[in-house]
């Protein structure tokens, strides 16, 4: 694998003497979980290249190779229409998210903003929420019948904004992202040295000023991380635009897969394979810039000496409107979604015309718990997440051992698939492990059953559970393996032994946060959920659909509910990020 | 040129008193050392001075510009001071060129780009940087960032220069060196400055007043020579230069030590002596181990080691461990101890 992967997944650089396999089973163990890890993430991948070079689906036998899709795909104005779409939203919805986020960050970790460890808590919660479930929420507040949109109807006579057009699902979605550049950056903020603002303002600079021409610029790494993070979540982001962008006829790259690969009739394999690796070239580029960048930060890291004493910088007059600003910003954006989510989950119906106390009801829990399927995706959901979180950490640590601890030639590449999956759009995944159980022997046994979804969402999150563990092993020092295999410990034993063990926290960790990835997880769940095997997401998705908003929030809230409950657990991880 | 003035200044740091009613006045052109353990308050005034740090109580001006005071609650926010602040981690902004760095201070003064350039060049010259213009600081060694961070601070001419330990992030050898650079430098742009350090050594090579602070308070300020020769505490006579203390009784000019031995006291100086119970604060240059047993002291020699050039031995007397220094190695086992009374204190017990 290349050096900048190597350099972005952290191998080690190969003059370092690495413990070599001695133990008869140390090859055998090695080489499975490559092939193991290899398989589960190609699998989606390769059916869908190979795909877009065929004339007929896989399975017919009649199929020739051609670049017929390709062409054809680049003659359809559909198509060009739906990617000029994706890169405005994608532009738009960065530029709101990256503005948002960064200011959050400067006020609340430099400034003297009252309440800001509130302000900056609440304006995290969106993280551990899925993006179909505030997209629920940003409907029932700011939808055409909105709560919000309703009062302010009623206030000025006229409907106040449209949220079914590009403006409105880039700034929703821009919203959404922003506690992730905010998460981003403030972590960058905080470790800014306070002597750099300090020599500022002894320049001659105003507080200001000192913010915006040196702390802001030492930011740029964060800036820059988070906004090809977030580019690229809004390019393969599937459920905003399909339930806010579908209603006005506005198609995008992702809701032309799904219109075309999932609800109509008759699919068109070859086309979507197309518009597919057409998504995957150009998120996998970003993914590779991104992982480049992140790695490239030595000019703004700060020669050592005593840390200045942290010394906020007083906002003085604008003390007052930061702090409505950034109120503002977590009533608006944040309490108003996910509270309205809730008690919509809780009334009848939610609108300024009818009195709250009229409305509440219990009625759309007893529902969830009354139909079947409702129960079932619940379950499933659960059963998904535990084996998923399970096979996962498993799969996590044996990769991390192999990748960063053995001598296996390209072990870099090992590393390097471990965290691409975050270059493949969710609703792909789902789409490649559909296509590819006509392929791999084996796997159209689980097809129908919660077992492919358990493959296709630990592939998925696999990256989540690789940040966990791959820092934690770093900070193990070589010595160990040293030690161990001086004494005479095979490479597995001394991995099973001595680096296990002290990974132990980490590996919990990592199976929390693969557990709540799978709870939220709906996009690659779209394509392989079968009567019997729908997920909390699929169910919610469907039924919202059908219009049956009451039932769905209070899924949604409860799905909220069991997240928040294990990232609660999370805290009690010694040395664990809630955020990967 | 300008004078700084502080008077009766008052800090607080987190609720606690960290400065109590601190006042000096530094001229024109001088150099003043605040000197002092961790934990002196020694870098909270200059912070206070600097405007990086609000005081309770005093007044702080420089000239007829008043940065604070507390009477009439006047305060001048850091930036409109006019001051250049050296720390001692440099603070040079890693985003920015060397140039760039330097250039930024006579951005904010609105001083065009041809004008900026020339003085750029002309600070840069005087700390011998030119040819690392166009460097990051990240490209640069310790020594070499500490004269870009002083070019920075030169640049805007400011009125009073002050220097956060800048030589503490050093190498032993490298911060001579840059001592002696930095002192001719002052000497050569004659500008104010005050100085912090816990450096007692650097203190007397620099400056020309030495303001020795404790507990947040003044214990003594005076020249080097002053403070070195002649401490009014025990605490200054420990704190600045190696020295030894052995209790002793004083009566009749004469000092009777714990094991019954007498030592002689200088006519005068050494501090007023009541009789009663004392220590003698001896330096190592104030001693010397001798061959004939009737010239001084008996002492017992405990260890030596080897300076190069001397040996420092450590010696027992009275029952007390005491240095000294020899051109000589002393084996270990009984010794002769020569004092010379006009270079030995007397602080009350």
């Amino acid at each position: 694998m290349s050096g900048l992967a190597a350099r972005a997944v952290g191998v080690p650089t190969p003059d370092v003497e690495l413990p070599r396999a001695t133990g008869a089973v140390d090859r055998p163990f090695q080489a499975a979980t490559y092939l193991l890890v290899a398989v589960v993430v190609l699998a989606p991948i390769v059916p869908i290249v190979v795909q877009s070079f065929a004339s007929k689906p896989l399975y017919d036998a009649t199929r020739a190779w051609t670049l017929g899709e390709y062409a054809d795909l680049m003659r359809d104005p559909a198509f060009w229409q739906a990617a000029w779409n994706t890169l405005v939203f994608g532009a738009a919805s960065t530029l709101v998210a990256q503005a948002v986020g960064v200011a959050l960050a400067l006020l609340i970790a430099r400034t003297d903003l009252p309440g800001r460890r509130v302000l900056g808590a609440v304006a995290t919660w969106p993280i551990l929420v899925s993006h179909l479930v505030l997209a629920f929420g940003w409907i029932i507040a700011y939808g055409p019948a909105g709560y919000v949109t309703t009062w302010l109807a009623d206030l000025t006579g006229g409907q106040p904004w449209n949220l079914y057009t590009i403006g409105g699902l880039s700034l929703a979605a821009g919203l959404s992202m922003a506690p992730l550049t905010y998460l981003y950056c403030v972590g960058a903020a905080r470790t800014v040295d306070g002597s750099l603002e300090n020599a500022a303002r002894l320049a001659g600079a105003g507080p200001l000023r000192a913010l915006l021409t040196v702390t802001l610029p030492m930011l740029r790494p964060a800036i820059v991380a988070s906004a090809i993070l977030n580019f690229v979540l809004a390019v393969e982001l599937l459920v905003l635009p399909l339930l806010l962008g579908a209603p006005s006829g506005l198609e995008f790259l992702t809701t032309f897969i799904y219109a075309r690969g999932f609800e109509d009739s008759t699919p068109r394999h070859g086309m979507v394979a197309a518009v597919a690796v057409v998504l995957f070239v150009v998120v996998t580029i970003l993914v590779l810039v991104q992982m480049r960048l992140v790695g490239d930060g030595r000019r703004f890291v700060t020669v050592g000496g005593k840390a200045a004493r942290p010394r906020r910088l007083g906002l003085g007059p604008w003390k007052w409107p930061a702090f409505a600003l950034v109120a503002a910003f977590d009533l608006l954006f944040v309490v108003a979604i996910l509270g309205g989510l809730v008690l919509r989950g809780l009334t009848s119906v939610l609108s300024p015309y009818v009195p709250l106390a009229d409305a509440l009801t219990l009625d759309n829990f007893r529902t969830i718990f009354e139909y079947e399927q409702y129960v079932r995706s619940i379950w499933n959901t659960l059963a998904v997440a535990l084996i998923g979180g399970a096979i996962g950490t498993v799969l996590v640590a044996a990769t991390a051992l192999v990748a960063l601890r053995s001598d296996v030639p390209g072990r870099s590449g090992l590393a390097f698939l471990a965290v691409y999956p975050r270059a493949v759009p969710g609703l792909l995944i789902g789409m490649g492990f559909l296509w590819a159980a006509t392929w791999l022997p084996g796997l159209a046994l689980l097809q129908n059953t919660i077992w492919i979804l358990v493959l296709a969402f630990v592939m998925r999150h696999l990256p989540t559970g690789w940040g966990a563990v791959q820092p934690a092993l770093l900070q193990v020092t070589r010595d160990h393996d040293r030690a161990a295999r001086i004494v005479g410990s095979s490479w597995l034993r001394m991995a099973g032994a001595v680096l296990l063990p002290q990974m132990r926290p980490a590996l919990l960790a990592c199976f929390i946060l693969i557990f709540v990835h799978l709870v939220k997880e709906y996009a690659a769940a779209v394509f392989l959920f079968a009567p019997g095997s729908e997920v909390m997401g699929t169910t919610m998705l469907t039924f919202w659909i059908q219009g049956e908003n009451g039932a769905v929030a209070a899924l949604a809230t409860l799905q909220v509910g069991i997240v928040m409950a294990f990232m609660a657990l999370l805290s009690f991880v010694p040395g664990a990020r809630a955020h990967d | 040129m300008t004078d700084l003035a502080v008077t009766s200044l008052v800090v607080h740091y987190s609720g606690t008193p960290a400065v109590r009613e601190v006042s000096f006045t530094a001229r024109s052109g001088e150099w003043v050392t605040l000197l002092g353990p961790s934990g002196c308050g020694k870098s909270t005034t200059l912070s206070a001075i600097a405007g990086l740090e609000r005081p309770v109580s005093g007044r702080i001006a420089a000239g007829d510009k008043v940065f604070f005071d507390g009477g009439t609650g006047a305060w001048l926010e850091a930036e409109r001071r006019d001051l250049g602040l050296v720390f001692q981690s440099y603070a040079l902004w890693p985003h920015m060129s060397v140039e760039q760095n330097c250039a930024y201070p006579l951005k904010l003064r609105r001083v065009g780009r041809v004008e900026r350039r020339e003085k750029v060049r002309e600070a840069l010259g005087l700390v011998g940087m030119e040819a690392y213009a166009d460097r990051y600081p990240h490209q640069l060694s310790g020594g070499q960032q500490q004269r870009v961070a002083l070019a920075r601070t030169l640049v805007y001419r400011p009125k009073v220069l002050l220097l956060d330990e800048p030589l503490s992030n050093l190498d032993a050898r490298v911060r001579e060196k840059a001592r002696d650079w930095l002192k001719d430098l002052q000497r050569k742009v004659g500008l104010t400055t005050i100085f912090v350090t816990h450096d007692q050594v650097e203190a007397l090579a620099l400056s020309d007043r030495i303001i020795v602070m404790e507990q947040g308070r003044i214990v003594q300020d005076g020249t080097p020579v002053e403070i070195y020769e002649r401490p009014t505490s025990r605490f200054v006579a420990d704190f600045v230069g190696t020295m030894s203390f052995v209790p002793a009784r004083i009566g009749d000019g004469k000092a009777r030590l714990a094991d019954g031995q007498w030592l002689a006291l200088p006519a005068r100086g050494g501090g007023p002596r009541p009789p009663g119970e004392a220590v003698i604060a001896l330096r190592p240059e104030a001693l010397e181990l001798v061959e004939d047993a009737r010239a001084g002291l008996a002492t017992e020699v405990v260890a030596a080691s080897y300076l190069g050039g001397r040996y420092s031995h450590l010696v027992t007397l009275a029952g007390v461990p005491v240095h000294v220094e020899s051109e000589r190695a002393f084996p270990p086992g009984p010794a002769t101890l020569s004092v010379k009374p006009e270079a030995l204190l007397v602080f009350p017990n």
